[in-house]
């Protein structure tokens, strides 16, 4: 169970930190906290901040709140003793790595700029693929109960 | 099976971190700034020497106004384009034409902005032929799709056509960057004055913190120059 509480407590604050660049995009908050170098603003007003016509930052509080969401409800005792949350979140953020590290890519092949909540985020969204996959592992070693 | 582990600390735990980030977001957002009037908001502001401003921006409004808001803006700032969209109309309906308030846009494109330079550019051209305040909704406006363009100039080129502006003096305009010395004079006053985001207001010389509504444009005009005076005609937008 420390695993998807592990992965309840990353996501939690990848959805704070998406929410965070969201509300920025929409024009709620005024300007970023990002070390007064400006990156964060160039990377979240480049072309590549928006995908499929979405703001980037979108998906991230999505992807975040539905990992946490599956962390929570694993966590409970219907799911507890069941592999299927530990293996969806993997599956989930797995997806969510591809997706990281591209932008990541972006990020420093093309837009030339790094924008620190961005690697926040791209660093949360790896560390949960390690856990969800050592609580997915854990699941296949112990004999089913 | 092994017992279940007591989660009460862990749901406590995580109560506690979203409550604080969202406190923390919302601090950013300026949710918990002092909530003061506006007479006194100004008066606790340092007056700033305005003097060069007079002879920079894009400006809406009768000279003879009693109360001149300054606004140093970026086109393609989110925060920029909200108050565009959502407090400037009425602002410029309802507000301006009573003859009490003079409206002053000052170019201030922000560094690292890569999109803004064209976008400021063109809105100087069209105001070369009356319509920067058109300018300035179309652009700000349609944010979302030019900021995103790999060439913003082209779709910018679009809102002017559309605004039935003469596209060959708009064409030499932007070619010859006739509109640039307008920009860099905003910007260099926006220096001077020490701004450093956008939107930044500045009311009868006063530095406004923060994002002004239309509710509290409404009460400055109301504090600093009350209904009673014979209404002045507004003036047409020029530049300077």
């Amino acid at each position: 169970m420390r695993h998807r509480m592990t992965v309840a407590v990353l996501a939690l604050l990848g959805l704070l930190a998406s929410l965070y660049l969201w509300l920025y995009k929409l024009g709620v908050v005024g300007s970023l906290v990002c070390g007064g170098s400006g990156a964060c603003e160039r990377v979240q007003n480049s072309p590549y901040s928006q995908f499929l016509g979405v703001p980037v930052a979108a998906f991230g509080v999505a992807g975040f709140a539905a990992l946490l969401a599956v962390a929570l409800a694993g966590l409970g005792a219907r799911w507890e003793t069941n592999a299927a949350p530990s293996r969806l979140l993997a599956a989930m953020s797995g997806v969510g790595v591809l997706f990281a590290a591209y932008l990541t890519y972006l990020e420093i092949a093309v837009i030339h700029d790094v924008c620190r909540w961005c690697a926040f985020c791209a660093l949360l969204i790896t560390a949960i693929l390690v856990v969800a996959l050592l609580g997915a592992r854990s699941f296949s070693r112990s004999p089913a109960p | 099976m092994a017992p279940r582990r007591p989660m009460k600390a862990f749901y406590l735990t995580l109560g506690i971190l979203a409550v604080l980030g969202a406190i923390g977001i919302a601090w950013q957002a300026g949710v918990f700034a002092p909530k003061r009037s506006v007479t006194e908001t100004l008066a606790s502001a340092p007056v700033a020497s305005m003097a060069g401003v007079a002879a920079t921006g894009h400006v809406l409004g009768a000279d003879s106004a009693p109360v001149e808001i300054v606004e140093f803006a970026d086109f393609e700032c989110p925060s920029c384009a909200r108050f565009a969209i959502l407090e400037w109309p009425e602002v410029q309906q309802r507000l301006i034409p009573t003859g009490r308030l003079k409206w002053r846009f000052m170019d201030f494109p922000l560094q690292g902005h890569t999109a803004s330079p064209p976008a400021h550019l063109a809105a100087g051209c069209a105001g070369e032929q009356g319509r920067f305040f058109e300018m300035m909704d179309a652009i700000f406006n349609r944010q979302n799709q030019w900021a995103t363009e790999r060439n913003p100039a082209r779709e910018i080129r679009g809102y002017a056509k559309g605004l039935g502006l003469d596209m060959k003096r708009f064409d030499t305009c932007v070619e010859t960057a006739h509109a640039q010395p307008g920009v860099d004079a905003d910007y260099a006053e926006g220096e001077r004055l020490g701004v450093h985001e956008t939107p930044t207001f500045f009311v009868n010389g006063r530095e406004w913190p923060g994002i002004l509504n239309v509710d509290q444009i409404q009460a400055i005009v109301d504090s600093l120059a009350p209904v009673g005076g014979a209404p002045r005609a507004a003036a047409p937008a020029r530049r300077r």
